[in-house]
Parts: C-alpha cells; sequence; structure tokens
C-alpha cells in the first residue's frame, strides 16, 4: 500500500472521517480537558485525612468536585462511548458496501490484477484512522476516570470497564471489521448499516455472556460482610449462599416450599458471599478480551476478503 | 491467431435463465470487433465472463490462453475494460483516477493515460461528476489504455454518447489499437459508428452466436431482397433467407445468404438485423396462445 492509495482511501471517504473525526476529537479534546478541570478541583489532602469529620470548607469542594465529576462525566462520557461505536460502523460499512453499489468496483476490479491489493489499499488506511481515534478516545476516558476517582488505581479497577482504555478502541475495531463484512454481503450502505448494527449488537451481547462465564470460573468468593468491593475496585458478579458442606448456591437453589434462605427475622440461614474478580485483574481481563475482539476482528475481516475476491460487481 | 476464445460457453441466471448458451467464439489478435445484439443477448455477459466478473455455467473461455476463472489475476493484466454504465468515482478528480489507476495496476503508464486526456482537452482537474457523458466515456478508455493491455473489452461505451462525442471515442480507440497493435471487441447497438471503426462482426441473439465474420466478409456473402409486405420470398438455389424485417418505408426486406439475383448489397444494418431477426424466438400464433 502506498501514501497515494490511503490518500485516495481517505478522499473518497471523506464526509464520514470529518464528520466522525471532529465528534470524536472534539470529545476526546473535551475530556482532556475535563479531566484537567475536575482535576483542579480535588479536595486537597487534609480534606482527605480528616473525610468523616470535614470541615465546612473541605464539604464544599467535595461538593464542588461530584458535581463537576458527575455533571462533566454525564455530558461527555456518554456521548464519547456512542461516537466510538457509531465510528466503526459508519466508516466500516461505506468502504465495500458503497462502491458495491455505485459500481466503481467495476472499474477498480478491472484496473486491479489482485482484488486484495484493492482491499488492502481500502481498508487498511481505514482501520488505522479507527484505532488511532477510538485508542485516543480511550486514554481520554481512562484519564477521566482516574481523576474522578482519585482514591482508585485506575489500573486496578473495573470501574467503567469497557467504557475506558483500550478495550474502547478494541470494541471500535471490532465493530469496524463486522461492518466491513456485512458491507461486502450485502453491498448497499444503508441496509449494512441496520444489519452491521444488529449483528455487532448481537455478537457483542454473545461475547459478553461467554466472558461472563469465564469470569464466573475465576471469581473469588469474599464474605459478604466484608468491606463492599463498589468501592474497592473489584467486578463483582454475583451473591451466594454457603451451604454446610461447602456448596456455593444462588437464590434459585432454595425451592418454592417456603423454605428460603432467611429466617422470620430477616437473618440468612447460611454464610453469605460475594463472587468477585479482585480489581489487580484488571489489566489482564482487558487485554484478554481485546485479544479476543482482535480475533474476531481479523476473522470478519478475513471474511469479507472472501467474499470480495468471489463476489461479482454488480 | 486467436487471443480471445470461448469453448461451448454457457451462463445460467437462477434454474431456468441461460444468458448464454453453447457459443463458440475466437476472436483473431489484431481485430477490432463489433459484437452487437439487442437487449439481453448476452453481451455484457460474455464480456464479464472474459474479465473475470461472471463465472460461466458451462463451457470455458480463455484470455491469451489463460481463463480467467482459474488464473483472474493473469488474464486481467492482458485486459483492458471499459464498463457499461460509468464507473468513476465522482469525488474523485481525472488525476486522481489515473494515480489510482497507478496504485492498483503494476505496469500501469500514466503518461498514455494523460497524454490522450490532454489530446481531448479533458482537465485532470476536473472531478468526474463535473464531466459530460462523453468526458467520463473518454477517462474511462484512457484507463483502459494507459493498462497498456493487449485486449480491450468495451462494454456499450457508446451508449449514452452524442454523435460527436461517439465519433471522437471511436477515432481515439481505432488509433490507440492500431498503434499498440492490439486486440478490440466493442459492444455496441450504434451499428452505423461501429462500421468504420470494426473490421469484423459478431451478432449475439437470445444468448446465442448468430454471426461471427468480417465485415466485408459478411457483406460480400449476404444480398437484400425487398419483398411486399405479406408475401413469401422463395430463395433460389444456392441461397437461404436469413431473416426478414421492416424496411425504413414499410417494405419488407429479407437478408439472403448467396448471392440473389435482384438482391443488392445489404448496409451493415440491415445485415445485423437480418440475423436478429433470425434469432428471434418465434411467438406463438394467436390460435396458439389462446390453446
Amino acid at each position: 500500500m502506498t501514501f497515494d492509495s490511503a490518500r485516495l482511501t481517505f478522499r473518497l471517504n471523506r464526509f464520514e472521517l470529518i464528520a466522525f473525526g471532529a465528534a470524536l476529537g472534539g470529545l476526546v479534546v473535551a475530556a482532556f480537558a475535563a479531566s484537567a478541570y475536575v482535576a483542579s478541583l480535588t479536595p486537597g489532602a487534609e480534606c482527605q485525612r480528616v473525610f468523616e469529620s470535614t470541615t465546612i470548607e473541605c464539604q464544599r469542594a467535595f461538593d464542588a468536585f461530584n458535581s463537576a465529576q458527575q455533571s462533566v462525566g454525564g455530558l461527555l462520557m456518554a456521548p464519547l462511548l456512542l461516537v466510538v461505536y457509531a465510528i466503526g460502523l459508519f466508516l466500516g460499512v461505506p468502504i465495500v458496501a458503497r462502491e458495491l453499489e455505485r459500481g466503481t468496483v467495476r472499474l477498480a476490479w478491472s484496473l486491479a490484477p489482485s482484488r486484495w491489493r484493492w482491499y488492502v489499499a481500502r481498508v487498511l488506511p481505514m482501520l488505522v484512522v479507527v484505532v488511532v481515534l477510538t485508542f485516543a478516545a480511550g486514554v481520554a476516558a481512562d484519564r477521566f476516570f482516574a481523576v474522578s476517582r482519585p482514591d482508585l488505581d485506575v489500573s486496578a479497577s473495573f470501574d467503567g470497564y469497557g467504557a475506558r482504555g483500550g478495550l474502547l478502541a478494541a470494541r471500535a475495531v471490532f465493530i469496524f471489521a463486522v461492518a466491513v463484512a456485512v458491507g461486502s454481503l450485502i453491498g448497499r450502505a444503508l441496509p449494512s448499516i441496520i444489519v452491521a448494527a444488529l449483528v455487532v449488537a448481537v455478537g457483542l451481547w454473545g461475547g459478553m455472556q461467554v466472558h461472563q462465564g469465564i469470569l464466573r470460573s475465576e471469581a473469588v468468593a469474599v464474605p459478604v460482610n466484608q468491606e463492599f468491593v463498589g468501592g474497592s475496585g473489584d467486578m463483582y458478579l454475583d451473591q451466594q449462599f454457603v451451604l454446610p458442606d461447602g456448596t456455593l448456591v444462588g437464590w434459585e437453589y432454595f425451592g418454592s416450599d417456603g423454605s428460603g434462605p432467611y429466617d422470620e427475622l430477616g437473618n440468612s440461614k447460611y454464610p453469605e458471599v460475594m463472587l468477585i474478580i479482585p480489581g489487580e485483574r484488571y489489566r489482564f481481563v482487558e487485554a484478554r478480551e481485546a485479544v479476543a475482539l482482535g480475533v474476531a476482528s481479523i476473522l470478519a475481516l478475513l471474511l469479507a476478503a472472501g467474499v470480495i475476491t468471489r463476489r461479482r460487481p454488480g | 491467431m486467436a487471443i480471445l476464445e470461448t469453448h461451448g460457453i454457457g451462463k445460467r441466471y437462477g434454474r431456468r435463465l441461460w444468458a448464454l448458451r453453447h457459443v463458440d467464439l475466437s476472436i483473431p489478435d489484431g481485430s477490432i470487433t463489433a459484437l452487437v445484439g439487442p437487449n439481453g443477448s448476452g453481451k455484457s455477459t460474455l464480456l464479464k465472463a472474459w474479465v473475470g466478473f461472471e463465472r460461466p455455467s458451462e463451457g470455458r473461455l480463455v484470455v491469451d490462453g489463460i481463463d480467467p476463472w482459474r488464473d483472474r489475476g493473469g488474464a486481467l493484466r492482458r485486459i483492458g475494460y471499459v464498463p457499461q454504465a460509468p464507473s468513476l468515482y465522482r469525488e474523485l478528480t481525472v488525476e486522481e483516477h489515473v494515480a489510482m489507476a497507478r496504485t492498483l495496476r503494476p505496469g500501469f503508464d500514466a503518461s498514455i493515460a494523460r497524454r490522450r486526456l490532454d489530446d481531448l482537452e479533458i482537465p485532470l482537474g476536473a472531478r468526474a461528476d463535473a464531466l459530460s457523458g462523453g468526458q467520463q466515456a473518454q477517462v474511462g478508455l484512457a484507463l483502459a489504455l494507459g493498462a497498456r493491455a493487449p485486449v480491450l473489452l468495451l462494454d456499450e461505451p457508446l451508449a449514452s454518447l452524442d454523435p460527436l462525442a461517439r465519433r471522437e471515442f471511436l477515432h481515439v480507440l481505432v488509433d490507440a489499437v492500431r498503434a499498440d497493435g492490439a486486440t478490440a471487441l466493442l459492444s455496441s447497438h450504434v451499428i452505423t459508428d461501429i462500421e468504420q471503426a470494426c473490421d469484423r462482426l459478431l451478432v449475439l441473439g437470445g444468448g446465442r452466436k448468430l454471426l461471427d465474420l468480417s465485415i466485408a466478409g459478411a457483406i460480400a456473402e449476404h444480398a437484400i431482397v425487398e419483398t411486399d409486405a405479406g408475401s413469401r420470398v422463395s430463395p433460389p438455389s444456392g441461397a437461404t433467407i436469413v431473416g426478414s424485417f421492416p424496411g425504413p418505408a414499410g417494405e419488407r426486406l429479407s437478408l439472403v445468404r448467396g448471392s440473389v439475383p435482384g438482391g443488392r448489397t445489404p448496409t451493415l444494418e440491415e445485415l445485423v438485423l437480418g440475423h436478429l431477426a433470425a434469432g428471434r424466438k418465434p411467438r406463438p400464433a394467436a390460435a396458439d396462445r389462446a390453446a
């Protein structure tokens, strides 16, 4: 692939690149700016020390920090996530589908002895753009989570899992690859966007189910009366009861005969435990999901290549 | 020597619709062949099969000895193709089309394409959607010529052009083909224009080959007999009626193979019409339809 072919690919997708590049670029810059603003409002160390019996000044500082963090977070993080997902879809679908729809592949494929060459020249520059933009978005989201939770090490916390860091880019790449494949199969842009959105939704949901299953097999049981997890960066999966023989069971274990897990006073008859993934495993779990999404993306892009080498240009 | 060949080629769409059936062809190297036939006669299908865009349902075909379905890359290296509908990228300028061709096609000679476009005063900086239909066709031809392929396949490039643009297009085509010693196969509905450009005539009808001869030979082998409408022509011995069709003044013209007393030399259009009439499926009689 040459600089010329990348430039032409960018020219062909100029509208999507400008629209989504501006939207995501703006959100990334805004997220960094917001992070700096929220960080500047972080209550000082003296307030952290005396949190239990805080002074009026510290209370005001905490209120200002929480208010800024919540309002800016709500304003920026949801659109950031939405645009990251949309960028994969809207940059992926037209690459092949629009060319098939407009008939320009008849010219391109008659000129190119190798359709692989054409495919790589079209897909690779756009893939690089998706990776760069969404990785920047992931870093920006990571930074925002870090300043929003100064009490946590975000590299060892499941807070905001999937909505920040490299995993955000991995999900965007997966959506992009599925969009390219669906566009190649259907050959029309608008129906491809709809179908690709459905396929992505089903694919991500199915992937999450599989991932949850894997995580449950790795979960650690901790007593429920231990200080909860929500503030410790651990990932909460489930709450279960420990039977006398040590077996862990859920609510569904207890039958409809009224013999529930609680006595008349509402106290549990059995010790309760929570299944969690410790926050220290965050990087590993994140990397594992990113690799799985990367493999799925490669398979989707290979499927698209296979379709392209066989299909009629219309 | 033949550079384009088909051997019993057929192409079926769905279960029953044959776009081509049992077609044997041999296009000689260095010729400019007109591929003529009505809509649905299989012209585009045949050209697309040579480009590797369509897979034959039966038989096989070769480009310079290469089967495009087995080695599409090898076949495409020998082909410059101008597709039926304008297939230019509307967002790109003419110069960017040349640049794209250079990136996609190893050995693409951009200077040839640019020179052709310069000669025709087509601005390289103009976007494709700002060009007229004739200019778009010329850009397509310039890109095909820049490929420096020994075979040029042109799928109805004249269809949307005005008479002057058609003449210019054919002039460029003939000049280039004669200069490079290439072979061209040009499908077209516009019979009068191709007469000056082509030396061979290939007529398809109903997916079958109806005629495949040099234009001079085809004209010499046929005659036109004029009859009153409704009357039947009995061909003299040694001659056969190819097909009958209405003349411009309502008279009935019959194309006859062989020499006929009172017959005259057919025009190329009459030659094609006679063969197309022969290739048309006979319509069932009214009584048959009612039954």
